[in-house]
């Protein structure tokens, strides 16, 4: 009997053995082997420079100054890499992640649109409150937890190297917030947002009476301040309470302590006390918004002091999330953000970090906006040197920002035709050339840390140019009988607040999108589903045949019907019907993105904000740069994860997906 | 207290300087096994064990019929109250040994802190160096200088705050002396150590005027003279924290962990009932 037990157990480990051996070897055919060729030890590295231009990039290759680029053209090539339609960074970078169009991924600009409400939300990422709350007079507490959302579809690269073993790093890719969780390590980018929830709101204490008076200062808030007996005191607004019934912000007072000479300020915020002179950044100051008694969201800010006389001006920065401890998940594992800031210090979590807008409403001038630049890039290199030194094998992605954002407002600097150019910018001619070069300078870094085996990918998302001519697409829809307005007044007003929905046919809000106003999916939608793609190839061929009357050229060289310009269509009730590819030079009115109905539809562009890239994606190709010629070659940004993936043997990304 | 101070910068100088090639947390460790070794002596020999184990065995024998008898309220509460009245002898009978090594405790852990509890000053990373006056600066601020320090920019006096600021570059690694000049002339000295690693050294964040609590917590310089009109002299040591299981910890809270472990490991081995 026990020999017979020792057989059958014999036997019976025999046959696991030889399940395992079929598993296995089914593994192998399917998952790994014949698809998959990992060399040990491998590594692939990406840097990705969010609006790296491709013309401005031959022009500096041309003149010598981008010598390591240079070698890597020379030893891999150096090609256009098409972009995404529209060539907006969340849209273009959601593209690269999933190798999908927007109609399949669902990002479709910063913002989208709510077709019932018309409320704009942040277009990759949404905050779901608790389900229920438990009311005690002025006061609630969540019986549920919240949670933040990823709105990206479809599978991101990574995955398919993750799901062979091979460990991947992501370092700030834009639109993959909150993290995907599929990386081994990810800290998120571009759509991270500041702790009140957007992409930056900055404050600016003034004492000067008639700052900002009567002027829209879109992405920041202006506040009061004096300076009594020596000390102005203030208070940095942050979320609402999340346990008041009634909105309430959580608050944090400072005060700015003057020194006798007038030259500086010794700000105090609870424990932390920062030295600045006049024209100074501070370095990170912790703040604690307080929740309960023991308890606060930790937070971060820094503090410029712009002036101290004759008027005292304070500019805080949007409040960061603590890397330490952020109140929402942005990395992965979740303490990767901590192990980040412990190796090289605090950083800004926030997407973008660079306070764009604070220049464009002249919050920061532009030597203000450039040093922040530098002190966001300087983190920016140091963090990159760390995750380098520390990356051994499988795939690293690095993500760097500030070139795009300075670019958008400092670009009319290099193009003296520019409406708005002054003597005044000649100054900053060199700025953004002078941020290619540094860019350089982090390729040849990560050129030295390849081995033989080893791919260095620099590439964009998108370039640049010239933002010279604004056009409002809304005041354009009006003037062709698509919109009406019952109230010019109200339709001066974000929102589309003044609009005849009972005779609006069309209408716009982003940079690029365009959409009927469509039965059962707008509330008010007059146009009948069956003349939704006649109407919209209408609109497109109007706009391709609309002609700036300042050049006598075209304002839109190409109007994208998503129905047919598009693969996907998972996302009806978010996808614009026509996304607008501007000609070079030319870009929607910012007021036109709001929703509003100005009284033009051509304009001057006279914002700081002069370089742009949503146009027809034609005129503002990225740039592709590779150590060696890859296995698959590629030239558009959609079809270069699966180029990327092809160096470590996986092929099939994206998964062929069925129609929904 | 200054004296004291002086005796227990050198024991513990003579102890720590020949370490501090040695990481850090390997020292915290040793440290942290000596302190249990040494409340473990004094529970050893000026505790009653014999007491102190009746009565644990009482606090046992209670929550056993506590367990018991659950379903009798009455037993469940006498029980409850013996167990409250054996933990109070518990504590009165550890209360001699606690207050022992309570003392000694917190003077080397004013030590540990003054040489594990910050990272130096890095070269040619500007800081703030901060005076606190009492407001007697009508003759004229305070004037800063150091050797392989470069002061950069005119001291900022403010009046609201009572304190002079200076910012300050260290240029050479190493330890320097800080000559603070008052307008009246006097000097005094601030220890200032620049360090461009990870370096382990004495270091002091504050030199403040005699209080108890300042002399207990910032032992390695002596208080300053309150004639002087200055009150206090801040640098802004970076904190140094340990790297354990992949996280950044504080040093103390290594070293009490520790400590209580071995306490908890070796009370059995050496017999002592705690």
């Amino acid at each position: 009997m026990g020999g017979g037990v020792v057989r059958a157990a014999t036997a019976t480990a025999r046959v696991a053995g030889a399940v395992v051996l079929a598993v296995c070897a089914f593994a192998l055919a399917t998952g790994c082997g014949g698809r998959t060729h990992v060399v040990a030890g491998q590594k692939v590295i990406v840097l990705g420079i969010d609006g790296f231009d491709h013309q401005l990039t031959r022009e500096l290759l041309a003149a010598g100054r981008l010598p390591n680029l240079a070698r890597l053209a020379q030893q891999g090539g150096f090609t256009p890499l098409a972009t995404s339609t529209p060539p907006l960074s969340p849209v273009a970078w959601s593209t690269f992640i999933t190798g999908l169009d927007p109609g399949a991924h669902g990002i479709f600009d910063f913002i989208h649109r709510e077709p019932d409400t018309l409320a704009s939300f942040l277009s990759t990422s949404r905050t779901v409150p608790p389900g229920r709350m438990l009311t005690l007079g002025p006061w609630q507490f969540p019986l549920s937890s919240g949670r933040v959302e990823l709105l990206r579809g479809g599978q991101a690269f990574w995955e398919a190297l993750e799901a062979r073993g091979i460990e991947t790093t992501i370092v700030r890719m834009p639109a993959n917030f909150p993290p995907s969780g599929t990386a081994t390590r990810e800290l998120s980018g571009m759509g991270t947002p500041d702790m009140l929830g957007t992409y930056g709101i900055f404050t600016l204490f003034s004492s000067k009476p008639d700052v900002f008076e009567r002027r829209d200062v879109s992405g920041g808030v202006i506040q009061p301040i004096d300076v009594i007996d020596g000390v102005a005191r203030g208070t940095i607004e942050g979320p609402s309470h999340p346990y008041t019934v009634t909105p309430t912000p959580m608050t944090v007072d400072f005060a700015a302590h003057v020194d006798a000479s007038g030259q500086a300020v010794q700000i105090v915020v609870g424990d932390e006390r920062r030295v600045l002179e006049v024209g100074e950044w501070s370095s990170w100051v912790p703040v604690g918004l307080p929740l309960l008694p023991l308890q606060t969201l930790p937070g971060e800010v820094r503090f410029l002091l712009k002036s101290l006389t004759p008027y005292f001006e304070l500019y805080v920065s949007p409040i960061n999330f603590d890397p330490h401890a952020p109140a929402l998940p942005i990395s992965t594992p979740a303490d990767y953000a901590a192990e980040l800031a412990d190796a090289e210090g605090r950083f800004y979590t926030q997407g973008m970090p660079e306070d764009t807008r604070a220049r464009n409403v002249e919050a920061l001038t532009a030597d203000e906006l450039l040093a922040q630049a530098r002190i966001t890039a300087d983190e920016n290199r140091r963090q990159f040197r760390y995750v380098l030194d520390h990356f051994r094998d499988g795939l690293l992605f690095y993500y760097f920002g500030h070139v795009d954002q300075v670019s958008h407002v400092m670009w009319r600097s290099m193009d003296p035709g520019h409406p708005a150019y002054t003597e005044a910018d000649a100054q900053y001619r060199t700025v953004i050339a002078d941020l290619y070069v540094e860019m350089d300078a982090v390729v040849g870094q990560a050129m030295a840390a390849l081995g033989p085996n080893d791919l260095l990918v620099v590439m964009s998302d998108h370039g640049f140019a010239p933002w010279r001519r604004a056009v409002n697409v809304n005041s354009w829809l009006r003037d062709h009988g698509y919109l009406a307005v019952t109230n010019a007044r109200a339709a001066a007003e974000p929102g589309l607040a003044g609009v005849d929905w009972t005779k609006t046919r069309a209408y716009a809000v982003g940079l690029n999108g365009v959409y009927l106003n469509l039965q059962g999916r707008e509330s008010k939608g007059i146009v009948p589903p069956a003349e939704a793609s006649r109407l919209a190839a209408e609109i497109a061929a109007a706009m391709e045949a609309t002609l700036d009357p300042a050049t006598n050229a075209p304002a839109i060289t190409k109007a994208f019907v998503t129905a047919t310009a598009f693969a996907g269509r998972d996302y009806p009730r978010i996808e614009p019907d026509i996304v607008v590819g501007y000609a070079r030079g030319t870009r929607v009115a910012s007021d036109s993105a709001l929703g509003i109905v100005g009284p033009d539809v051509f304009s001057d562009n006279r914002e700081p904000w002069s370089g742009d890239h949503s146009m027809d994606p034609a005129h503002v190709p990225g740039v592709l740069f590779a150590s060696r010629p890859l296995k698959v070659p590629s030239d558009r940004l959609q079809t270069l994860a699966a180029s990327i993936l092809a160096e470590f043997g996986v092929t099939g990304f994206p998964k062929e997906r069925s129609t929904p | 207290m200054t004296l004291v101070n002086a005796l227990l910068v050198r024991l513990a100088d003579a102890v720590l300087a020949p370490l501090a090639g040695l990481p850090p947390l390997a020292v915290v460790a040793g440290c942290a096994l000596g302190s249990a070794l040494a409340v473990l002596a004094v529970m050893r020999f000026t505790s009653n064990q014999e007491a102190l184990g009746a009565v644990k065995r009482r606090i046992h024998a209670a929550l056993l019929e506590m367990r018991l008898y659950n379903d009798n309220l009455p037993a469940l509460l006498r029980a409850q109250g013996e167990v409250l009245r054996h933990n109070l002898s518990y504590v009165g009978l550890s209360l001699v040994p606690l207050v022992i090594t309570a003392v000694p405790l917190t003077l080397a852990i004013a030590q540990l802190q003054a040489w594990y509890g910050y990272t130096g000053i890095t070269p040619g990373a500007a800081v703030v160096v901060t005076a606190v006056v009492d407001g007697r600066t009508g003759a004229g601020l305070p004037q800063l200088e150091g050797a392989g320090v470069e002061v950069a920019g005119p001291p900022r006096y403010f009046p609201t705050l009572g304190e002079v600021t200076w910012r300050i570059v260290p240029r050479q690694p190493g330890p320097t002396t800080l000559r603070l000049v008052t307008a009246g002339g006097t000097v005094i000295d601030k220890q200032l150590h620049i360090a461009a690693g990870d370096e382990v050294a004495r270091r002091s964040p504050v030199r403040e005027q005699p209080s108890f609590i300042g002399q207990l917590l910032y032992p390695s310089e002596p208080p300053l003279d309150a004639a002087t009109g200055v009150t206090a002299i801040r640098l802004p040591y970076p904190e140094r924290l340990l790297p354990v299981a992949g996280q950044a910890v504080h040093w103390l809270w290594v070293y009490l962990a520790l400590t209580f472990a071995f306490v908890l490991l070796l009370r059995k081995p050496l017999g002592v009932v705690i």
